[in-house]
């Protein structure tokens, strides 16, 4: 196959350049004011404004908060990834049949995705709680465990990975219908191509349905990145970022310095690192996107 | 009508409506238990016969914005409302009730902006950081106005910056008081009594913790409360995060290694904190001790009033003093301190930030000095008056649990305004609590790294 650009640009016909700056200009003048600019003032915040300077960046660099919270935010968004992809697909895969009540189950599916990520939050808190908790209480109920108090889900040894379960919850039936859309896509010829040429149901998926889905798969990536890099209001209402900041992310240290601790400029400098690793991280998928 | 006859109409609505509304200010301070409804109901009628009279209620010439706190609502709307029929000319707009949770990054947003309000509720915690960055206006120089004999020195001394200039003026002040559920104290065969060693509030402590249930709340998610909570300990056994001077850090002293270690004992040996501390705030402990899962709840002097909104049979509710080091009491037999002592924890004051309009700022004052007046202060006070000059009206309105703590030596929350990056220090003490009692380290390493985390932030020497 040839080699594609992924944006064949047609060029504007004359008339269609005053339409396309009447209806474009609003949207980039929001973007100018609500994203450019504060971009550029942060840039220029953690320089020290007028003063040009490497100081708050070296306080960034000396501050262990900031390197724990780095560690914290790669573990979050790559099990974040792998297990909301994981579900996703598994969930696409389970879906990708017809059956009666399907379109019934798939509205149901979506109700996590469309409550409000606080009040999802609060529900897991009130889920997970060591005294009155519904997942101990049934665990106790199951014989699993003895006491309510046994396993306790937001201290710091669970804490992470209770939050990722409550994330995944919440985000993993968007990517089934996502998975289930790319799943429908694929020709049923190719299937009966491999039926054909004996490949077994795990030859199938991985010759024919994965190559298939590579491109939602990308896309989903960088959606899911984008989410966990900043995802704030899950961690902030179900931990605090604790305990002891086993749970705090590089965009929940951010708040905290900016907010809280009211050190503007080091927060101004943690979220250029930020900014930056989200950008990588999307020029690198984006890249193995194309390339395949 | 001419213009002269207008005016004659309009200051004589003004003087009617005064007077008859201080008339009634002043009778309400002594009948607002049984006449609060009437009273209320009474200016309204009063303001109705003068409209239906044809007086016309001058325009008013300047707005101005407040924000409050919504425990205060009803009671500080009533002094606005008070203070708009004697003073038509002014407006308030945009009148806010900030909740507690949130309501930092709210006053942060604001003081920072270009338009904040004209006045704003600020406390201890925060002010100093304010303070520090030029967001709040000094109001030395006007406290005079106020009467600085009137208020007590405690209240005065936690509207001062580090610098010794007042940046608020203090409306409520606030103790903190150990509540406990009466019932389960007989249940489980614990006497009631106000004064309690160190020694017996373990023994207590141990008796409470049975069967998931749990002596005492601690919302420790609250970095606030993660610092202070540790720290009623440590200044009771006169230690605390600085020396006396306020010029070193004191946590490796022994005074203060005693009381956070036993603080740290109440959990690790007895388990008297819920697990749920740890992601708990206040808000959510407090039903614990509600729905009777724990037997006694540390809390601001405005406990009662939550308790019972919250549902709770106050007939149930007994209040102590935090615990005391048994070294204080006498010995034998064991008795009190001469005077009562409980950790003063501040309280609120109202503040004027920097970048409010200038041309408001007076008016803002007069309007924070009505809100001092000793009948004002008396009829909104839900908590502890700050001024010395209302202890009898309050004593009257609050016989049941207060008088205890108005003119009790309290202690402790001073040092907290000479703690330069105080909020960031409170972060760092969060921190170092949990890893204490989540067993990461042991008390002791604990408080020593916290000591040099504080040390760093705030730039202090350790003593």
């Amino acid at each position: 196959m040839g080699k594609k650009s992924l944006f064949k640009v047609r060029p504007l016909l004359r008339y269609e350049y005053k339409w396309f700056i009447i209806f474009f200009a609003p949207a980039l003048l929001i973007e100018l004011l609500f994203t450019i600019y504060p971009l550029i003032e942060n840039v220029r915040l953690s320089f020290g404004g007028s003063e040009l300077v490497l100081d708050y960046y070296e306080k960034m660099a000396s501050y262990s908060r900031f390197w724990n919270a780095l560690k914290v935010t790669f573990l979050w968004v790559v099990s974040t990834q792998i297990f909301t992809m994981a579900f996703g697909l598994l969930g696409a895969l389970l879906l990708n049949r017809t059956f009666r009540g399907k379109t019934l189950i798939m509205l149901i599916m979506l109700v996590p995705f469309v409550t409000a990520e606080w009040i999802s939050s609060i529900i897991f808190k009130w889920i997970y709680h060591p005294l009155f908790g519904i997942l101990n209480g049934m665990l106790v109920q199951l014989g699993l465990i003895s006491k309510m108090t046994d396993i306790q889900w937001l201290y710091p040894n669970l804490a992470l990975i209770s939050v990722v379960i409550s994330y995944v919850w919440r985000v993993g039936p968007y990517l089934i219908i996502i998975f289930l859309g790319g799943l429908q896509l694929i020709p049923e010829e190719t299937y009966d191509a491999a039926k054909v040429d004996g490949a077994s149901a795990f030859q199938t998926f991985r010759y024919v349905t994965l190559p298939q889905l590579i491109p939602i798969i990308t896309v989903s990536s960088v959606i899911l990145t984008l989410w966990g890099f900043g995802t704030f209001n899950r961690i902030y209402v179900l931990t605090g970022g604790g305990p002891i900041n086993v749970t705090e992310t590089l965009s929940l240290l951010i708040y905290f310095t900016a907010f809280q601790y009211t050190r503007f400029e080091l927060a101004a400098a943690m979220s250029n690192v930020l900014f930056l690793l989200v950008a990588v991280f999307i020029l690198i998928y984006i890249r193995l996107g194309v390339k395949r | 009508m001419t213009e002269k006859e207008e005016g004659i109409k309009r200051r004589d609505y003004v003087k009617a409506v005064g007077a008859g509304v201080a008339g009634l200010a002043v009778g309400a301070a002594g009948g607002w238990y049984a006449g609060a409804k009437s009273y209320e109901e009474a200016y309204k009628a009063a303001v109705k016969d003068l409209e239906a009279a044809g007086y016309a209620k001058p325009p008013p010439t300047k707005e101005l914005r407040f924000w409050g706190c919504t425990w205060d609502q009803p009671y500080h709307q009533d002094v606005l409302d008070l203070y708009n029929l004697i003073h038509p000319e002014i407006k308030f707009v945009g009148t806010d009730w900030l909740a507690y949770v949130g309501m930092q990054d709210r006053l942060l947003v604001a003081l920072k902006g270009v338009d904040p309000p004209d006045i704003v509720p600020t406390t201890p915690t925060w002010m100093q950081d304010y303070a520090a960055q030029g967001l709040l206006d000094d109001l030395t120089a006007k406290m005079s106005e106020l009467g600085l004999d009137r208020f007590y020195e405690k209240d005065l001394n936690v509207c001062k910056a580090i610098d010794g200039k007042f940046y608020g003026v203090p409306y409520r002040s606030d103790a903190t008081a150990v509540f406990y559920n009466k019932e389960i104290f007989k249940a489980r065969g614990v006497e009631e009594k106000l004064y309690w060693t160190w020694d017996e509030f373990e023994d207590i402590c141990q008796k409470l913790t049975y069967d998931g249930h749990y002596a005492m709340t601690q919302g420790l998610n609250d970095t606030s409360r993660a610092k202070q909570f540790p720290s009623l300990y440590m200044w009771a056994n006169d230690g605390g995060y600085l020396t006396k001077d306020h010029t070193k850090i004191n946590l490796k002293s022994q005074a203060s290694r005693e009381g956070w270690e036993y603080y740290c004992k109440l959990y690790l040996d007895y388990g008297a904190f819920p697990p749920s501390c740890f992601t708990d705030i206040d808000i959510d402990q407090r039903t614990l001790f509600v729905a009777e899962t724990v037997a006694m709840c540390p809390e601001s002097l405005y406990g009662p009033g939550i308790f019972a909104g919250l549902g709770f049979d106050l007939s149930k509710l007994g209040v102590m003093y935090v615990p005391w080091p048994s070294k204080y009491f006498g010995d034998p037999p064991k008795t009190p301190p001469t005077t009562p002592n409980t950790p003063f924890v501040g309280g609120w004051a109202m503040s004027i930030p920097k970048n409010s309009k200038g041309e408001n700022k007076a008016a803002a004052w007069e309007v924070i000095k009505f809100f001092l007046r000793d009948d004002m202060n008396v009829w909104y006070q839900r908590c502890l008056p700050p001024l010395k000059s209302t202890e009898a009206h309050y004593r009257y309105l609050r016989a049941q649990w207060d008088p205890y703590f108005v003119t009790a030596k309290l202690y402790g929350m001073d040092e907290d305004l000479f703690i330069p990056k105080f909020l960031e220090v409170m972060s760092a003490a969060k921190t170092a609590l949990h890893s204490a009692l989540l067993e990461q380290k042991t008390p002791s390493q604990a408080l020593d790294d916290l000591a040099t985390e504080v040390s760093t932030i705030t730039g202090l020497p350790i003593a």
